[in-house]
């Protein structure tokens, strides 16, 4: 009896002293934190609802249904049904693919610029620093709505297709997003390469390429995991403003943001709330459960990092 | 520190210099100007307009005229207002001005408040509470909320008007005049404030927390004073010093206009005035009012920066 429970604990330490490698220790501490298990299991939910959800729609092929203009959540449309005679439902689904894709890609393209420009401006200085973080103080002095305006009027010129408009959102938002990412690489690199390691690196004679790839990067991941979970919700945010003012995704692909639109109209606003509340609390959802799931594993990550 | 300030003041021109030229050229990039935008005009009328507001000549020579009247103090022309730019945002700003301002006291007032309670009273049911509803605000986007707000507020309950500025229709005198003007400026302050609290309830509630493990709380508490005393008093005080650099970013904001909680309240301010600027593509005073922004978060920047040294004396300004 007491010998099984002796090997039982020597096995429980066993296995804990197998998994506290760096990141086995992360997943540890986010295991227990219930908050952002919440809004990682509520993130998993939804991009089911948004990518599988529609194969299991009867109304995914249907479109516009003449029958069933605005008529009211019932059993056949539980949220509802638009203008068209669109299941709300339907619609929400397909909304969220576009938002949660926007948000996915701009968030990897703003990291990835903000990544590799703070890397560079961080590591050789000098005249590199001053041009990256020159254009970052001037984009951050613009404020980002008006920006966004300029850069969307410019890029609805170019008449693209309204299927590739969603790329051309992610790169507003990138182009928008990059700067204050670029600035936290930045100042983590100059930290960096005063440290014992990037010292020892140079008595080797490596190569700039290994420095940066091999030792620099690896040590800024933490920083972009978390920084990047967070600007994914600021990127679905922006999305939506931008869709919402007919700027961003536009009709007939459906957004988030622009199907809120709809609140536009003043009895579609007073009289059909199915139309515009359930991609706002979508919006809202999903945003929370991000920066729950990123605030979680700031913690997780770095117990010792400030919060703000 | 005046060498401090001197040099400072001097990194800005190229800052502002480079915003400058990206306003300017990103404006020029985007399609179709005001002229072009009335139908019923003639050719020649058109080409006559064209030479008049300057739109015949390159881009670059745009940019230096442009540029030097700015240098002098001219703002431009506004094309849809026909009156001088400042003018125009002299007119507007004021109402921007005051429903900033009145969320701004609220913001500071309440998230000092949830921030020093949540924190004396760390993981409590209060802190767990205000935490959700920090998430909640900062996950909300602020058009989604003031649609909310209309429709709960104004549509279901109407008890409160659901935009603009008066009353339409009305000419209320004296006392009337505020107190509509007042009823009309619930909602959107009601939205600002509610948007802005979050991010700011937070940060008071770390640096709460951060003061209160400290020695000399922990003296104050030996000392035998009451605990509101050491809490308001004593830690507060130290909790806020931080702070003031926030009260520098804010700056802009007051001037500013909220784009859209303007556009959603139908509130006359200088951010429906941008937005309704941009569908007519009025340029000079889009680009004024982006550079009179640019400028102001440039200046609140360095006011920012310099009260860091003045609340925490450790931070050497060099």
């Amino acid at each position: 009896m007491e010998s099984s429970s002796v090997i039982r604990r020597e096995t429980n330490k066993v296995k804990h002293h197998k998994s506290s490698s760096l990141w086995g220790q992360v997943i540890q501490r986010l295991l227990k934190n219930n908050v952002a298990l919440a809004g990682l299991g509520f993130l998993i939910f939804i991009f089911l609802f948004s990518f599988i959800g529609p194969l299991f729609s009867p109304y995914i092929n249907l479109g516009v249904d003449p029958t069933a203009i605005n008529k009211p959540p019932s059993a056949a449309h539980w949220l509802g049904t638009d203008a068209l005679g669109r299941d709300v439902l339907t619609r929400l689904m397909l909304a969220g693919r576009i938002s949660l894709t926007v948000g996915l890609g701009a968030m990897v393209m703003s990291v990835t610029i903000g990544a590799i420009l703070g890397i560079l401006a961080g590591y050789y200085r000098g005249i590199v620093d001053q041009i990256v973080m020159r254009t970052a103080d001037v984009l951050m002095t613009i404020p980002g709505l008006p920006l966004l305006f300029i850069m969307a009027a410019v890029m609805s010129e170019w008449k693209v297709p309204t299927d590739y408009r969603i790329y051309i959102v992610m790169i507003m938002l990138s182009l928008v997003g990059w700067p204050g990412l670029a600035r936290l690489v930045r100042s983590q690199i100059l930290s960096l390469r005063e440290r014992q390691f990037i010292q020892a690196t140079d008595a080797l004679g490596l190569r700039d390429r290994r420095k940066l790839l091999n030792h620099l990067l690896p040590n800024t991941v933490p920083l972009l995991i978390v920084s990047g979970t967070l600007s994914i919700g600021g990127a679905i945010l922006s999305e939506s403003t931008l869709s919402y003012f007919g700027l961003g995704v536009v009709p007939p692909s459906a957004s988030w943001g622009n199907m809120i639109t709809a609140a536009n109209s003043l009895i579609d606003f007073q009289k059909r709330p199915w139309l515009w509340i359930p991609p706002g609390v979508a919006i809202f959802m999903t945003v929370i459960s991000i920066n729950l799931l990123g605030d979680g594993l700031r913690d997780a990550i770095d117990p010792n990092m400030k919060r703000r | 520190m005046k060498g401090y300030i001197f040099k400072r003041l001097l990194y800005l021109i190229p800052t502002l210099i480079g915003a400058s030229i990206l306003i300017f050229f990103l404006y020029s990039l985007v399609p179709g100007n005001f002229v072009d935008s009335d139908m019923n005009l003639t050719l020649e009328r058109k080409a006559e307009l064209y030479a008049l507001y300057g739109f015949d000549q390159p881009v670059i020579k745009r940019y230096f005229i442009w540029i030097g009247n700015l240098l002098q103090g001219d703002l431009g022309y506004s094309l849809q207002f026909q009156r001088p730019v400042d003018e125009v945002l002299g007119n507007y700003i004021w109402s921007s001005f005051i429903v900033a301002l009145a969320s701004l006291i609220l913001t500071w007032l309440i998230a000092i408040l949830i921030g020093v309670v949540s924190a004396i009273r760390q993981y409590s049911v209060f802190d767990t509470f205000v935490t959700i509803l920090v998430f909640a605000a900062m996950a909300t986007p602020s058009f989604f909320l003031g649609l909310m707000i209309i429709k709960f507020f104004a549509v279901d309950l109407g008890w409160f008007p659901a935009g603009g500025i008066i009353t339409t229709g009305s000419n209320y005198t004296g006392w009337a005049y505020y107190k509509d003007v007042a009823q009309h400026l619930v909602l959107p302050v009601l939205v600002l404030t509610m948007l802005g609290i979050g991010g700011l309830a937070r940060y008071f509630r770390t640096n709460m927390l951060e003061v209160i493990k400290q020695d000399f709380v922990r003296t104050a508490r030996a000392k035998g004073l009451k605990e509101r005393v050491v809490v308001f008093k004593h830690a507060l005080r130290n909790a806020l010093l931080p702070a003031i650099t926030l009260f520098g970013f804010e700056l802009p904001a007051l001037f500013s206009g909220a784009i859209i909680t303007e556009q959603i309240f139908n509130w006359p301010g200088v951010g429906a005035v941008f937005m309704q600027a941009f569908t007519v593509r009025d340029y000079p005073l889009l680009m004024g009012f982006t550079m009179f922004i640019a400028l102001l978060t440039v200046f609140s920047n360095l006011i920012a920066d310099l009260l860091y040294g003045v609340a925490d004396p450790r931070v050497r300004l060099r």
